[in-house]
């Protein structure tokens, strides 16, 4: 890894038409590392990346660059280059010359523009492309040429907008790794963005939350994961059962009437808490007997639904006496519908938050918890 | 990018200099004598001239209509073809408009004079010789004459678009053929012929160089009166000015009430 | 649509090809005609095509009706192609009032614009004292820029609006200037709405009689004006020569450009 810092954000503001887009935003990047900007529509995520890249200018705070101030830069001279969305290759220029198109402006010779063309399309896995309209190629194939054009300049920063967003789900998985290889083969800075939380914790050295113009929790995928900030992030990075509870003491917790041990300490007493629950990490237990928690602390809940969604069951659970939630629950073991069970859960399972301050989202949450049938909302364009 | 858009000034320079004053310049003269004082005199004595814009109406009016009967099965006729016929057709409407237009009212001449082909064909079918140059229906010919694509080329688009599929869910759902087009093809071409009818009528009211070579000054209609006012013997600007300003008002008129009926059109289409 | 086995239709199409062609076909073949008579069939002759070509007269306002209809084409196609980049970055509010605005001369009829731009040139020659707007060329050359300009906007601006924005930035990105991002991705791009803008832009101006007839001086008349003026006094057969060279030349042009398209498509099915 290179230097530390190589990259900085420092108190970003942007807003359109009075609507707040980034508050304050702070970020340093490392030199070489992979980041990815992972959050819902409308987040931010997409302007923070156009803000590095010099399409937009912060209305508050700098950019840092390599120690050197760059807001007011033009795009064209950061060593900075952007893979878009839908890859803007330029439609009415070749495979050759859409590579080349920046090594001419560079003003870089015929034979040399040749030798690095060809360079890269042996990269990209795209040898004897050259003369092909780009119209002709496939997703997967204009992808890579977008890459290309990019590299080809030898940034020391790649900003990636979504760029697998327009594949299909099995070529997307293959590029992701062909991603990964090539940063670790180039090494340099990538900064990606995307909403899909599965290529964030697939693809990233960092990953770095973000909702409504901030960011929530940065780390590596598996601090990410395992340890949640808050609600939103927990909700995010995969699917979670989040409600609120009461914090009895270190160590005790008390929803829908029974108080589980945990292993967070240092709320105050009877202070109001999210509590998480990943759905895998619930125990579905016959009876009462054998079980981690105390026997007696043990929700009793009903199944509603068991779905079969290959390597697992997924199912919905009514708790008795919460009327108006239910616990999804991953299992490997089927259940039957209607039949009575005990939830219990392992207490370093039990992931407690402060309250966060994004209610809006939980209440969300809420919602499609609620409704099995409601899907999470993923636009996949981010217009800001 | 936002300095791009500089590079619009210099049009909408041109548009203020050479569409805006002379606009306004337009309202100046019609609202003044030629000592340059306000009046209205001009808008008061144009009721002389009514008789003029009630055979401009009549004619553009006759000659629109006209142009809708023959057009309308023309389009359905040309939308009915397959592809490469519709292309080939599209080419033989389109063609003759690529003739300079006042060439084309030239040749009726040649052939609706009195001693024209259409005389020298009728004598030689022994049949008695037909009068109709220089009369409001030579005029009303040239004007069909050449408005008649404008009127085919807006029907013929909307026709062609027509989804197939709707003709066969119509179809499905129990219509015969002529409900098929009285409930799905008309209502759903109301807009491309409402195109049409504003694109005949708008010229065909205003036009003066077809009156005059056909109708040989036996019917004076708007276009002409306005052009005697600058170019004519009676040189008057002011009452120019003024007949131009009531042909814009007209023309606008005329447009926002088809505008109306096409939006209003569309409406029942969904609804129905 | 859907076919159902008609006499009707085919009937009544040929029919409206026949009034559509007739006139024309009949003013060609009496241009041939060894007399004077339009109607009265006197043996093949070419004397009339040789008679156009001594007319000074025809010659000179076919000199003036190319060079008004270059000139102005060019330059409406310069002064359109930069509005319509221009209208395009705008924000919506000023966009829509320049397009409504560039509505007008469109939408007018051309005796209101000739007649409205002839006052105003009048207007500055007599009272503004300004020579240059006494009725003549330049007049010409205005009025025809003025009525073709829009429709160069009409043709470029969809071209615009299909080139995805993000082919600029990613220009911009990859090291072009302003100018370079333009020059190398979007005008390239919107050449062909460009081209058809400036073809329109040519016929109309050929096309022209109305708005000439009013804004040209008394030696810069357009072919149409002379012709409209020769109707209304003595009517030649010279005119009907001069109308079947013109249809023709039309009609090869047609030829031409719609032969390039072919095979423009073609290649392009090839690759």
């Amino acid at each position: 890894m290179g230097k530390k810092n190589f990259l900085t954000l420092n108190q970003i503001d942007k807003s359109y038409d009075g609507e707040v887009i980034l508050d304050s935003l702070s970020l340093t990047v490392d030199e070489g590392e992979f980041v990815t900007l992972l959050g819902p529509s409308g987040c931010g995520k997409t302007t923070t990346l156009r803000i590095i890249g010099g399409f937009e200018t912060p209305d508050a705070g700098d950019v840092f660059f390599d120690g050197r101030r760059i807001n007011d830069i033009p795009p064209a001279r950061r060593d900075i280059n952007t893979v878009f969305q839908k890859y803007a290759l330029f439609p009415h220029l070749n495979v050759f010359d859409n590579i080349a198109f920046g090594l001419k402006l560079r003003g870089v010779s015929r034979a040399e523009q040749t030798e690095r063309v060809k360079e890269m399309l042996r990269l990209v896995d795209l040898k004897g492309f050259e003369n092909r309209s780009v119209n002709s190629l496939s997703g997967g194939q204009q992808q890579r040429v977008a890459i290309a054009r990019t590299i080809v300049l030898h940034p020391r920063v790649l900003l990636l907008d979504e760029p697998l967003g327009a594949l299909d789900l099995k070529l997307r998985q293959e590029m992701q790794i062909e991603l990964k290889d090539l940063h670790s083969r180039l090494g340099i800075t990538f900064i990606y963005v995307t909403h899909d939380q599965e290529e964030a914790l697939t693809m990233s050295d960092k990953i770095v939350v973000m909702n409504q113009g901030r960011i929530l929790q940065q780390g590596t995928p598996i601090d990410i994961y395992n340890e949640p900030a808050n609600a939103f992030v927990a909700d995010f990075i995969g699917e979670s059962n989040i409600f609120t509870g009461i914090m009895k003491e270190d160590g005790k917790v008390d929803f829908f009437g029974s108080v589980y041990d945990c292993v967070d300490t240092g709320f105050t007493k009877n202070e109001a808490v999210d509590v998480v629950l990943r759905p895998e990490d619930l125990v579905l237990r016959k009876e009462r007997a054998h079980s981690v928690q105390k026997p007696e602390t043990l929700l009793p809940a009903t199944v509603l639904t068991c779905l079969f969604k290959g390597i697992y069951y997924e199912m919905m659970l009514h708790i008795e006496g919460a009327d108006n939630y239910q616990f999804m629950a991953k299992s490997t073991v089927p259940v039957f519908e209607g039949e009575h069970v005990f939830v219990d859960i392992e207490p370093e399972n039990i992931h407690i938050m402060k309250k966060s301050g994004i209610e809006t989202m939980t209440v969300q949450k809420h919602r499609f918890l609620h409704d099995p049938n409601a899907t999470r909302e993923d636009a996949p364009d981010e217009q800001s | 990018m936002n300095r791009v858009k500089l590079t619009a000034q210099p049009y909408i320079f041109w548009l203020i200099l050479f569409t805006a004053i002379p606009m306004l310049i337009v309202f100046y003269y019609a609202f003044t004598n030629e000592m340059g004082t306000f009046t209205l005199s001009n808008f008061r004595d144009m009721t002389d001239y009514s008789i003029v814009f009630f055979n401009s109406f009549r004619l553009a009016i006759i000659s629109t209509a006209v142009c809708l009967i023959l057009g309308y099965p023309m389009a359905y006729a040309m939308a009915r073809l397959e592809k490469r016929g519709r292309t080939i057709a599209m080419i033989l409407i389109m063609l003759p408009m690529w003739m300079n237009f006042l060439l084309r009212t030239y040749a009726w001449l040649t052939i609706l004079e009195n001693n024209g082909l259409l005389n020298h064909f009728l004598g030689l079918l022994h049949l008695p010789p037909l009068h109709i140059i220089n009369t409001p229906v030579a005029v009303g010919i040239g004007m069909i004459y050449n408005y008649l694509p404008f009127m085919i080329l807006p029907i013929y688009n909307s026709l062609e678009n027509l989804d197939v599929s709707l003709v066969e869910a119509a179809e499905d759902l129990g219509c015969n053929s002529h409900q098929v087009f009285s409930k799905v093809i008309l209502p759903l071409s109301i807009p491309g012929t409402i195109s049409g009818v504003v694109m005949v009528f708008v010229p065909a009211v205003s036009t003066f160089v077809i009156s005059r070579i056909l109708g040989g000054g036996s019917s004076i209609l708007l276009g002409d009166l306005i052009e005697m006012q600058f170019l004519g013997g009676t040189y008057d600007a002011n009452m120019g000015a003024a007949l131009s300003l009531v042909m814009m008002v007209i023309i606008t008129v005329f447009t926002l009430i088809t505008d109306r009926i096409d939006s209003s059109e569309e409406e029942s289409v969904l609804m129905s | 649509m859907k076919k159902k086995k008609s006499v009707f239709f085919p009937v009544f199409m040929v029919l409206v090809f026949i009034f559509m062609y007739a006139p024309i076909v009949l003013l060609m073949i009496f241009s041939f005609n060894n007399s004077k008579s339009r109607s009265v069939w006197h043996g093949f002759s070419m004397k009339w095509y040789l008679k156009l070509l001594k007319d000074e007269n025809i010659i000179h306002s076919l000199q003036v009706t190319l060079a008004v209809s270059l000139l102005a084409a060019l330059l409406a196609t310069i002064l359109g192609t930069l509005a319509a980049i221009g209208i395009f970055n705008m924000k919506r509010r000023p966009r829509r009032l320049v397009m409504t605005a560039n509505n007008i001369p469109m939408m007018n009829p051309d005796i209101i614009l000739g007649v409205s731009l002839m006052l105003m040139f009048i207007f500055m020659a007599q009272t503004l004292h300004l020579h240059m707007f006494r009725l003549g060329f330049l007049t010409l050359l205005i009025a025809h820029i003025t009525f073709d300009t829009p429709y160069v906007i009409l043709s470029v601006m969809p071209r615009l609006r299909q080139i995805d924005i993000k082919q600029y930035e990613a220009a911009r990105d990859l090291g072009a200037t302003i100018f370079q991002a333009y020059r190398y991705v979007i005008i390239p791009q919107i050449l062909p709405g460009v081209i058809t803008g400036a073809i329109l832009s040519f016929t109309l101006s050929i096309d022209d009689v109305v708005v000439s007839y009013f804004t040209s001086g008394p030696t810069t008349e357009t072919l149409g004006v002379i012709i409209f003026g020769m109707t209304r006094r003595r009517v030649s057969p010279e005119i009907n020569a001069l109308c079947t060279i013109m249809f023709v030349v039309v009609l090869l042009l047609l030829l031409v450009i719609n032969f390039r398209e072919l095979k423009n498509a073609k290649e392009s099915e090839r690759s």
